[in-house]
């Protein structure tokens, strides 16, 4: 009995280490780019790991500022996540409502035609966006990152048709028993909301949340015109920028970093992540209904 | 015929003033490197995941830990790209400083092109852990606890309750997140391109970057649009393997 409880507590602490060794790890990264940010060129680029500097340079900051306009950047970013977001909610409630609320002629076929576009690369799409900018004149203005292109704003629509068909249907299958992989999703996302947002677990509370996270993140559109004047380009690039401007403060290549060659970086993999996902959902329910 | 298009090609590019790397990836090379990225980070971020999550599951403060494990999820692909790249820096970057504090040799992480995918895949699974483990926890909460008071009445330890209930029952789960995140993966960008910039030969280059590369960089359209028809085609033909494998394992899940 004695025995036992030994070998229980032993294995706890074991658990207990693996579990705080694997979050050390996570937070590292974390860790290390805030304290990079506060050291010096000289610290940085010591033979000696310097897990904190000797005097914390707040000035890097203020040079960020300074040196890269990292307010527009923020501000791009705030007008294309706030934009798409709303124009999403607006066209794909519409169309999620319509798929999940109305009974017409070829539902189906125009549902699944939406949803086989989820199934699409988004490097599909670059290359014919590119061309239907090209023809509308947007290339090198703010509309391209503005406007939620036609091929992404099919995909936010399917996304969320898909999953207010979705609610609708889990609703049923609940009562209907226990679960499958679909509910499962299902509950990932309360458990997602419950710790990360409250408790928005409704729809259209924490949807608009993850379409900002989400818009915030693409720098897609921005990036189709790979020469974009600096004043168009979202924040994940101020972030890159910054992040080298604090790190390399004392390089005079600066300027010629923050030209326009090195802001071409498309794709969205987050985006594409949760449309997947919502896909696969709707897979699996299917194939588990039928 | 051959020799007329190819310097034509160069005319056009010696017009166009664009720079075009010596050494121009193929598409089977890509391709190839592409899978061994999808699978690397595919397996061993679900293996991770599970353990992770079945270990967190009753933990104390599990809250707190899921929070810690689920940041990189929130996180910008690009900006986890950028921050790794400068912790595998070969001379003074944190993981060989911490190597060589230990008197290991320094390991060229993301310019010995042995090693760069397998960099780049470690830093993947760092950013895809969470993921994985919050749906695999919403999966390990719909397991009925009874089978494990069973299970423990019967004498069962901790691992043989591992592998024979919580395994075989959050196979729907698994299954699920493989399907996701190979397909995930195939369409991959961001880490290979913010971190994969220096390594020699292009040697981790993924289908996606090409398809970019090969468009707006070298401006040849055609053969873009052909590599990403070619991607969507490797896809769609793995979404029907996947949905196949979803039919059997999903019925057999549950008989």
């Amino acid at each position: 009995m004695n025995r036992k409880k030994v070998i229980r507590i032993v294995l706890e602490i074991i658990r207990y280490v693996i579990i705080i060794f694997g979050a050390f790890w996570m937070i590292l990264p974390f860790f290390w780019l805030f304290s990079a940010s506060l050291m010096s060129p000289q610290e940085l680029m010591s033979d000696v790991p310097k897990w904190l500097p000797e005097k914390p340079q707040w000035n890097n900051y203020l040079q960020v500022l300074k040196r890269i306009p990292i307010l527009t950047y923020y501000k791009n970013s705030l007008i294309v996540a706030s934009s798409v977001t709303l124009l999403v909610l607006l066209t794909s409630s519409m169309a999620g409502f319509a798929f999940a609320k109305l009974r017409f002629l070829g539902r189906k076929i125009l549902f699944s035609f939406v949803l086989s576009t989820m199934m699409f690369p988004v490097f599909i799409f670059l290359i014919p966006v590119y061309y239907l900018m090209k023809l509308f004149g947007w290339l090198n203005s703010l509309s391209v990152t503005h406007c939620p292109l036609c091929g992404e704003r099919i995909w936010n629509i399917s996304d969320e048709t898909v999953h207010t068909d979705d609610t609708r249907r889990t609703v049923g299958l609940c009562s209907a028993g226990r679960c499958e992989g679909i509910q499962d999703l299902h509950m990932d996302h309360l458990a997602f909301d419950k710790t990360s947002f409250g408790n928005a677990c409704d729809t259209h509370i924490h949807r608009p949340m993850e379409f900002f996270l989400v818009a915030a993140d693409s720098y897609f559109n921005s990036t189709k015109t790979h020469d974009l004047a600096r004043r168009y380009i979202p924040t994940v690039f101020g972030v890159l920028h910054g992040g080298d401007a604090t790190l390399n403060l004392n390089s005079a290549r600066l300027s010629s970093d923050t030209d326009g060659r090195r802001i071409s970086v498309p794709a969205k993999v987050l985006h594409s992540r949760f449309c997947a996902q919502r896909l696969w959902k709707l897979v699996m329910k299917e194939l588990t209904e039928g | 015929m051959e020799h007329v298009g190819s310097s034509f090609e160069s005319e056009e590019r010696r017009l166009l003033g664009i720079f075009v790397p010596a050494e121009r990836p193929d598409v089977p090379g890509c391709f190839q490197e592409h899978a061994c990225l999808c699978s690397g980070d595919g397996f061993f971020d679900i293996v991770v995941a599970l353990v992770l999550a079945v270990l967190i599951n009753n933990a104390k403060l599990s809250v707190l830990w899921r929070f810690i494990y689920f940041a990189p999820v929130v996180t910008p692909q690009v900006a986890i790209g950028t921050i790794w790249g400068y912790l595998y820096r070969p001379n003074n970057g944190l993981f060989n400083s911490i190597l060589r504090l230990f008197g290991i040799k320094p390991i060229y992480w993301l310019t010995d092109p042995n090693v760069a995918l397998w960099s780049i895949i470690i830093t993947a699974i760092w950013a895809g852990i969470g993921g994985s483990m919050l749906i695999i926890t919403a999966g390990l909460k719909n397991i009925p606890q009874d089978y494990y008071d069973a299970a423990k009445i019967d004498g069962a330890g901790p691992f043989r309750q591992f592998f024979h209930i919580t395994v075989p029952l959050l196979s729907p789960t698994l299954l699920f997140l493989t399907a996701t995140g190979f397909i995930g993966a195939w369409q991959v960008f961001d880490l290979p391109f913010t971190m994969g910039r220096n390594a020699p030969a292009r040697s981790v280059m993924t289908v996606s970057w090409y398809v970019y590369e090969t468009a707006f960089q070298s401006l040849r359209m055609g053969r873009a649009s052909a590599g990403a028809f070619l991607l969507f085609c490797v896809i769609f033909g793995f979404t029907l393997f996947i949905l196949w494998l979803f039919r059997r394992g999903g019925i057999k899940g549950y008989e």
